[in-house]
């Protein structure tokens, strides 16, 4: 019914402007034909700035181009306008072509920078090739097809093919491919789309169509010259496209309403037009992002009912079983400015069979992942997908090797429905062919997503993100699957499901490799497992195997600590009380109600699997996420609503995963930094921290970044010593370090420990931490799962948490 | 003829690299520009132009009156077009800051007026002659103005507790907020010292030129390009773009005619980025995966 | 889906549209008698369409005062703004001519959006009426019948002017052009290139500048070093004064000669100290001893507009007295056609006979060869005296 309405309303709009055009061959014809043309070269910026998302500064010069193409073309080589026209349009579309090698090269600011030039150059020499241009006087008695109801009536024609041309497009196979690129474009690569023609396409596209704008203006004129075309114009087009809604197919059409018939209606206001129209800008912005079109969208929109046909499984499990072959790395490496990432790997991932890559943090398990999927480029050895070597592939050229992979933070194509998403999979970076649609959403059912197909992915629970990318990478008919920590925020019967369908896939046969830090899960379904630790390879085998390995046990727990235990004290007043502090990233909740007490004076020592959410608790308790739910006191003031800063200038300090160094800045600089909330600091401190520390003392006048790990460890502790902390977290001290090192922190912990600081520690050598702490916490799936003091701790229950259990 | 390029080419120079400086201490930090910044020249200019021609106060005091209202500017610029597209990770903060300098100009020329004024200054009005090449005491005043801000900025980046803050927060935004900086207000002040040397810019050239309500568009328009040139990271890169973009359009009018200064100045902008896409100075490029 | 969202606006906007456009029509022959103007209201240019706007209202103030014509139809003023945008100006011209039922309409500064307009009223049967724009091709437009006249300069008449100025008056063997970058300062140079031809001297160069360069002195040297012993200016105030200052920078004495652009501003104010160099050419100037209609126009300008103190607050002269003569013209026009209709206000205008008005006393100022109702003889040479203009003597 709602159809059937919009094609009535589509119906008697063009019967009217017709009326327009006929019965009001002047002023009316010639404002609806300006109306026209606007909204034309605004549907080309919407292909641009809607579908591609990249703002252009310079549109205006597309349409003087196109309009001096025709102008000239029948002025001085004789031409009718039917004849120049299509030059006109060529003309743009080849002088667009060249000027996006250098646009394409550069993005956002950049890009503004290059149109912006390009319509001044645009400007400046069609003032100067006056014998063509007829200069500043510019060129007179253009020839027209008709009168200008007439032209007005060929310019709202174009305007109508425009609309509909954009409406398909914006469905077509390269329109998705345009959006998918704007909103992820790792993502957009993973699926086989090949970013340069796809940004290419939309730069001409959106330039054509100006010029198309153009040289119908020109027509509907029949007297152009370059202040015809100021350089507000450009920015007037771009206040068409988002006033009327960027992306949505009248969005410039009713933007053009606004900025050429506005003007119009009040006349009498012409001073205040710019003001009016930047501050309606300004609004739409703030407060509606997708302009009038979206807004009234979101008023309209209706809920389809989900489709009721049953989606057939078994024409997705075919879909998935078309190619076959293993994925092989040999020797892989890589290195990031002297630290080496992944140190020459080997790895084989089989057909029908699911090969886990573990490790604890920092072990280079993505970078591998990475460098496997063509995101990066391995400075040396060989990556196969079947037969076919792929180590110099670029990530758009995996999917057609027959390799698929997700992301750690789920990247499905926002803006797009859930079905474009999978549809997008289907065509692999195709420009033409039909995406079926069935397939795709019997794609859907088979990884057990149940929701509505057209809810834009955007909105999805974090649970369905996951499973509308695996199912998007499935529709790629990859032979090898890679998934990066896919069970990352799932709850127990959600991972569970996810497991259960890896191991389908890896039945239909299926190289499945996953990156997963729940072990339960690993455990439970991998038939083989490699682990990683510094970018080494120091395991590989069958779970069971794995499990019982010493080195392995090594790499996660650490060695046992020769430092002395903890004397016992009694548990002072609580200095820090959490309570049922819940938090997350976006759509992803993390923490679920953790409660946790530090007594004034204490050693605690947080532990739990990777994933576990221990880092997570170290953020939002620094107030590095917000917003939280729960309490967070320190010292009876809550810190729940702080920011970060406020929260460090209470005198709870960080000192964060990954050390955080400042690295451009030297040590001194970096310390100095460290005492930022105090006033009362003074240079000697420094000292007393180089006696605490003194490996740092050579180095103090030395960028910090070129510092070992350790010693930029130490530096980080010295940084947020020298804050004078009520309390000093450790998130990972030991990440990465050797086992030498790692002793010496630790040491310096316990003097801490014993000069009466308060500390909460976060690390995976278990032991080591154990050594030192008063009490402690295990954190599991977000909740604190159980807590005591070390002996309590000790045992089988840790190993549990780290390792996963065999059962 | 050399002489006299040399002489308008620096002293638009370093007025180009002083309006640029301040795209780079909020990019730095921010990530973002204020795309308006030529509507901050035109407030300083215009502020200190009423001040002092419309209610004939002294210089000494239009002049920091008229820079405390470009930083205040600054500050709502960031507050209304930046900070909430930002939060939201929105890149929609150069559309806005775009339209917030279409509503300023036309407010301004609502209130001001819409035809062009003079600032006279005794500094701009008996020029040093040398043979045919001459210049006011003025034209000296701007590079050393510019140059001694470009080296007071280094200065203070360097040289001060605010600076090794915002040096922090440039290379590490989180690891500051963990140091108690507040970053979010850094980013502020940031946007309020370009806004304030947009302004220092717009006094500068004002004597010289006219106050009017669309001063600043081409100003800002040059200033960027400088910028981008300049490598956006890069404050002396920055600075020596300038003089460079203010050397090529004064030599391309002197040498090759007024009608070719456009075309040769945006060609070369456009091919600098073709050879450079993170401008001639700019070191890192952000590859995001 | 966003297919159905413009509903009400689809439906209504177009069917209004041209139900307007019909009732508009209708209402043609209905009083007052509508005089449009299409100038640059807003932008660089917006003093000249303020100077043109009240030259048309005092005039259009004393016939109403006097009665109105055809038998008591009042004139009414209607501006529009065409920021000096060609295609804005058609746009208004169109809605004036169709929306309103301007009976005329009335050009501005900006040659280019006059030159935008006259296919328009030539094939529209609507009388034009140019008080600025000086390009030639405006009413020597080749149209038959032409409906396009203009109290105005001529550029190739001006340029005659200004060239023997220049030689005459500074002795001038190889004077250099100084041109805005626009359709105007192109006229100009045709017309002043064959000026110099015709006085049998050679151009030291053609140099241009953009409205919104701060720096001139680049292109006054390239004209210095070619021998330029004279500088012929061609630009509106802002640019202008630019162009002045960049000569007091270079300290370079040379004798300027200039179009009438630097009246459209505050020129003087924006030129400083050297302003007084400049000798420029005006059409008509409200110091020294006025004719009588000047008395009573300037008396009309202090009384309407408080700004206006005394003569030198009259700016731009030329826009308000052409402006002034034009409109009165065209009542006499309308008066001899006795009617609103084009085609015969168009004869109208071809048979006003005699008109003392302020800048002249014109006799059969239109014929069919000649649309201009000025010529090289209704110019005078002025120069400014702090910010009063007066004329050069001597």
């Amino acid at each position: 019914m709602r159809t059937t309405a919009a094609v009535m309303v589509a119906v008697l709009a063009c019967i009217a402007a017709a009326a327009t055009c006929l019965l009001a061959p002047g002023y009316y014809a010639y404002l609806l034909g300006m109306l026209a043309t606007t909204a034309l070269a605004g549907i080309g910026l919407n292909v641009l700035l809607g579908l591609a998302g990249e703002v252009s500064l310079g549109q205006g010069g597309f349409v003087a181009l196109g309009a001096y193409g025709v102008g000239i073309l029948t002025t001085k080589a004789g031409l009718n306008f039917w004849a120049a026209l299509p030059f006109a349009v060529l003309m743009v579309a080849v002088i667009s072509a060249a000027l996006s090698i250098p646009a394409l090269r550069v993005t956002g600011p950049y890009l503004a920078m290059v149109t912006i030039a390009f319509g001044f150059i645009v400007e400046s020499v069609s003032i100067e090739w006056r014998d063509l241009t007829g200069g500043s006087s510019g060129l007179a008695g253009i020839s027209a097809p008709f009168g200008t109801g007439g032209t007005a009536l060929l310019a709202c024609a174009f305007c109508l093919a425009g609309l509909v041309l954009f409406y398909r497009l914006a469905r077509s196979p390269v329109g998705l491919a345009m959006q998918a690129f704007a909103s992820a474009p790792a993502a957009a690569c993973g699926v086989g789309i090949s970013p340069v023609p796809v940004r290419t396409a939309a730069f001409v596209l959106a330039a054509a169509t100006a010029g198309l704008a153009g040289g119908l203006q020109a027509a509907l004129t029949g007297f152009i010259a370059p202040s015809s075309f100021p350089f507000s114009q450009s920015i007037l087009l771009l206040l068409v496209v988002v006033i009327g809604g960027a992306g949505w197919s009248l969005g410039p059409l009713i933007g053009s309403v606004i900025v050429v018939l506005l003007p119009e209606a009040l006349a009498s206001l012409a001073e205040y037009r710019l003001l009016i129209f930047g501050a309606a800008l300004l609004v739409v912005l703030w407060a509606a992002p997708g302009g009038i079109a979206g807004a009234l969208a979101q008023l309209l929109r209706s809920q389809k009912p989900v489709a009721d046909a049953r989606p057939d499984l078994d024409r997705a499990l075919a879909h998935i079983t078309g190619a076959r072959g293993s994925l092989v790395a040999e020797g892989v490496r890589i290195a990031f400015g002297g630290v080496v990432a992944v140190a020459g790997v080997d790895m084989l991932a089989s057909p029908g069979r699911i090969t886990s890559v573990i490790g604890p943090n920092g072990a280079g398990k993505t970078t591998l992942l990475n460098l496997m999927s063509g995101f990066q480029r391995p400075d040396a050895g060989t990556v196969r997908v079947g037969k076919q070597e792929v180590t110099r592939f670029s990530a758009h050229e995996m999917a057609a090797a027959g390799l698929a992979r997700t992301f750690q933070t789920a990247q499905p194509f926002a803006n797009l429905s859930v079905l474009d998403n999978v549809r997008l999979g289907l065509l692999r970076g195709a420009w033409r062919g039909r995406a079926d649609s069935d397939l795709a959403r019997a794609l859907l059912a088979l990884v057990g997503y149940a929701g509505s197909d057209a809810t834009f992915a955007a909105t999805l629970p974090h649970v369905d993100r996951r499973l509308v990318e695996i199912a998007r990478a499935l529709a790629t008919s990859p032979a090898v699957l890679l998934l990066d920590e896919p069970a990352a925020g799932l709850n127990e019967a959600d991972t569970a499901k996810l497991g259960a369908l890896l191991q389908r896939l890896a039945r239909v046969g299926l190289a499945v490799v996953l990156v997963e830090h729940d072990m339960s899960l690993v455990m439970s379904i991998s038939d083989e497992i490699v682990v990683l630790d510094a970018g080494r390879r120091i395991a590989v085998g069958a779970p069971a195997v794995v499990r019982n390995d010493p080195a392995v046990k090594a790499a996660y727990l650490g060695a046992a600590m020769a430092a002395g235990p903890a004397v016992a004290r009694n548990a002072a007043e609580p200095l820090l009380d959490v309570n049922g502090l819940g938090a997350g990233y976006g759509a992803l909740a993390v923490l679920d109600s953790v409660s946790l007490k530090v007594g004034r004076g204490e050693v605690i020592a947080l532990f739990g699997p990777n994933g576990a959410g221990k880092s997570t608790l170290m953020k939002a308790l620094s107030g590095l996420i917000r917003p939280v739910s729960g309490s967070i006191k320190l010292d009876g003031k809550d810190l729940a609503s702080l920011s970060a800063p406020h929260v460090a200038r209470s005198g709870l300090i960080l000192v964060p995963e990954g050390r955080q160094v400042f690295p451009k800045l030297t040590v001194a600089e970096n310390l100095c930094l460290g005492a930022t909330r105090r006033s009362d600091f003074s240079m000697s401190e420094i000292e007393g921290m180089l006696q605490r520390f003194p490996r740092l003392r050579p180095r103090l006048h030395t960028a910090a970044g070129l510092l070992s790990g350790g010693e930029q460890q130490m530096l980080a502790v010295a940084r947020g010593l020298l804050a004078k902390p009520e309390i000093l977290m450790l998130d990972e001290p030991s990440l990465g370090l050797a086992p030498a090192i790692v002793s010496e922190l630790f040491e310096q912990f316990a003097r801490l420990r014993d000069e009466g600081m308060t500390l909460l520690i976060v690390d995976q050598m278990a032991e080591y931490a154990l050594a030192i702490a008063d009490r402690g916490y295990v954190l599991g799936g977000g909740r604190v799962v159980a807590q005591g003091t070390p002996s309590d701790l000790r045992g089988a229950m840790l190993d549990d948490a780290y390792l996963g259990s065999a059962s | 003829m050399l002489a006299t390029a040399l002489v308008s080419g620096l002293s638009l120079g370093s007025i180009y690299g002083l309006i640029a400086l301040g795209f780079t201490l909020t990019f730095a930090v921010s990530g973002t520009v204020n795309f308006a910044q030529g509507s901050s020249v035109m407030l300083g200019a215009v502020i200190c132009y009423a001040l002092a021609m419309g209610l004939h106060w002294p210089m000494l005091i239009a002049v920091p009156l008229a820079l405390v209202a470009c930083a205040i500017w600054g500050l709502i610029v960031e507050r209304i077009a930046v900070r909430p597209f930002v939060a939201r990770g929105s890149n929609a903060w150069l559309m806005a800051t775009v339209a917030l300098g279409i509503v300023l100009d036309n407010v301004v020329m609502v209130v001001f007026g819409k035809e062009p004024r003079a600032l006279p200054s005794s500094l701009a009005d008996d020029p040093w002659v040398i043979g045919t090449v001459g210049i006011f005491p003025l034209q000296v005043l701007v590079p050393v103005v510019g140059l001694g801000l470009a080296l007071a900025v280094h200065l203070g980046m360097h040289r001060t507790g605010l600076g090794l803050k915002l040096r922090a927060a440039v290379e590490n935004p989180d690891a500051a907020r963990l140091m108690s900086i507040d970053v979010t207000m850094l980013v502020a002040l940031t946007y309020a010292a370009a806004a304030l040397l947009a302004g220092i810019g717009g006094i500068l050239i004002a004597p010289l030129y006219n106050v009017a309500y669309d001063m600043g568009t081409l100003f800002g328009i040059k200033a960027f390009a400088v910028a981008i040139l300049g490598g956006l990271t890069n404050p002396w890169g920055v600075v020596i773009a300038g003089l460079g973009y203010g050397l090529v359009e004064a030599c391309a009018t002197t040498w090759l005619g007024s009608s070719s200064t456009q075309i040769v100045t945006f060609s070369a902008v456009i091919a600098a980025l073709v050879l450079a896409p993170s401008g001639l100075f700019g070191g890192r490029t952000k590859v995001r995966v | 889906m966003p297919t159905k969202l413009t509903r009400r606006q689809a439906l209504v906007l177009p069917a209004g549209i041209a139900a307007g456009s019909l009732i508009g029509r209708s209402v043609l022959a209905a009083e007052p008698i509508k005089v449009g103007l299409v100038a640059a209201l807003s932008g660089p240019s917006a003093k000249s369409g303020e100077g043109i706007t009240r030259g048309l209202t005092i005039a259009i103030d004393e016939i109403n005062a006097k009665g109105g014509l055809l038998g008591g139809r009042k004139l009414e003023l209607v501006r529009r703004d065409d920021e000096s945008n060609p295609a804005k100006g058609q746009t208004a011209a169109r809605e004036l001519i169709d929306r309103e039922g301007a009976a005329i309409l009335f050009g501005g500064i900006d040659s280019p959006v006059s030159l935008a307009i006259v296919p328009l009223v030539n094939s529209a049967k609507v009388p034009f009426m140019g008080v600025w724009a000086a390009a030639t091709n405006i009413t020597r437009n080749g149209a038959d019948p032409n409906f396009v006249f203009r109290v105005s300069a001529v550029d190739v008449l001006v340029d005659r002017a200004l060239m023997k100025y220049a030689v005459t008056k500074f002795g001038a063997k190889k004077p250099g052009l100084m041109l805005v970058n626009n359709g105007w300062g192109e006229s100009n140079f045709k017309g002043l290139t064959s000026a110099a031809e015709a006085a049998g001297i050679k151009l030291a160069g053609a140099e241009k500048f953009d409205d919104k360069d701060p720096d001139m002195t680049p292109q006054l040297q390239r004209l210095r070093e070619a021998g330029a012993d004279t500088i012929i200016l061609v630009g509106n105030a802002a640019p202008g004064a630019q162009v002045i200052k960049s000569l007091q920078r270079s300290a370079w004495a040379v004798p300027v000669v200039s179009h009438w652009g630097i009246s459209g501003g505050r020129f003087p104010e924006l030129a400083g100290s050297w302003a007084g160099k400049v000798h420029f050419i005006q059409t008509y100037s409200f110091f020294g001893p006025q004719n009588e209609v000047g008395k009573r126009v300037l008396a009309a300008l202090m009384a309407k507009y408080p700004d206006v103190k005394g003569p030198g607050d009259v700016t731009p002269p030329v826009g308000v007295a052409n402006a002034y003569d034009a409109m009165q013209l065209t009542a006499l026009a309308i008066a001899k056609a006795g009617s609103t209709d084009g085609s015969k206000m168009r004869e109208g205008f071809l048979a006003v006979d005699n008109y003392r008005g302020l800048i002249k006393n014109y006799v059969k100022p239109f014929t069919d060869e000649n649309h201009d109702a000025l010529n090289e003889n209704d110019y005078v040479m002025v120069r400014y005296n702090g910010d009063k203009i007066e004329p050069v003597t001597g």
